[in-house]
């Protein structure tokens, strides 16, 4: 155990996680608390999982490695669908 | 510096370029990924239509779930990292990595059982309203990714138990971590839609 979680790699995986797991909190009080703007925090909300998806991608996945191609595909089906997602709600709310 | 010092950036740089996993897993990743973005988007633009029979069904659901098995699949995720970095140094801690791994995504099954009995002892259905449509279609098809993972896992732990696995041993173990990944990303963007979106 002390040999895996002491690799740089690791490391840099547990502070991914780190981050990973405060985002969640925060995005989930920002979408319980209403008393910011509904439409901004709703933004939000839509934004930081994400910004959690790049960072699993890139370091959990090991698309920060890989192959330019790949990890253009895997970057362009997520903005897409951010991008999308939070267009239809600006335009329908 | 130790072996295991010079060793780490050395495969670093080994892996830099490449398809992690095989090529034929990243095919069905991104497949999966379009086809849920495909349904997010659906829900979305259904949600438009009616946005406050979608505020006033979101509120009958207990966020606890949603948020605590987030935490749970994002813990599972770092496991598996943890895991595959083991198997490819061929260091047995991969299998406890592993059973921890599958312990997180048991109680996220678990977790999701009891919101699903307690939404439909409330009279809530795939019937119900488009929004219950969506909820239940979604995190059915999600659940359904967790028990194929969970199999995968398991799969993980019959090859962790190799002192020097081979190139394609260690292809497949990454494969399978990667649609692991892909579970927690999918379950990433379901959370904030249906669980906080106002």
């Amino acid at each position: 155990m002390k040999t895996i979680l002491s690799e740089r790699g690791s490391r840099r995986s547990t502070v991914v996680w780190a981050i990973l797991v405060a985002a969640t909190l925060i995005s989930w009080s920002v979408g319980i608390d209403h008393g910011m703007n509904y439409r901004f925090s709703t933004v939000v909300v839509l934004l930081v999982p994400f910004l959690k998806v790049y960072l699993v991608g890139m370091n959990f996945m090991e698309l920060r490695e890989a192959t330019p191609v790949l990890r253009g595909l895997f970057n362009c089906i997520c903005v897409v669908i951010c991008g999308v997602l939070i267009a239809i709600y600006l335009t329908t709310s | 510096m130790t072996t295991a010092q010079t060793e780490v950036p050395a495969a670093a740089d080994a892996r830099r370029g490449r398809v992690p996993g095989e090529p034929g897993v990243w095919i069905m990743i991104l497949g999966d990924l379009i086809v849920f973005g495909v349904l997010f988007v659906l829900f979305m633009s259904q949600r438009g239509s009616d946005p406050d029979l979608f505020n006033r069904s979101q509120l009958t659901l207990h966020r606890a779930f949603g948020g605590v098995n987030t935490l749970l699949l994002v813990t599972s995720s770092l496991l598996v990292v943890l895991a595959v970095g083991a198997i490819r140094a061929g260091e047995k801690v991969a299998r406890a990595l592993l059973y921890w791994a599958l312990a997180c995504a048991g109680v996220f099954l678990v977790n999701k059982g009891i919101e699903w009995n307690a939404l439909i002892v409330d009279g809530h259905g795939l019937s119900s309203n488009s929004y219950f449509t969506y909820f239940f279609v979604m995190t059915g098809l999600h659940a359904a990714h967790v028990i194929f993972g969970a199999a995968l896992l398991i799969a993980m732990v019959v090859l962790s138990g190799k002192d020097r696995p081979s190139k394609p041993h260690i292809g497949l173990v990454e494969s399978f971590g990667c649609y692991w990944h892909l579970i927690d990303i999918l379950w990433l963007i379901i959370f904030p839609l249906l669980y906080l979106v106002h």
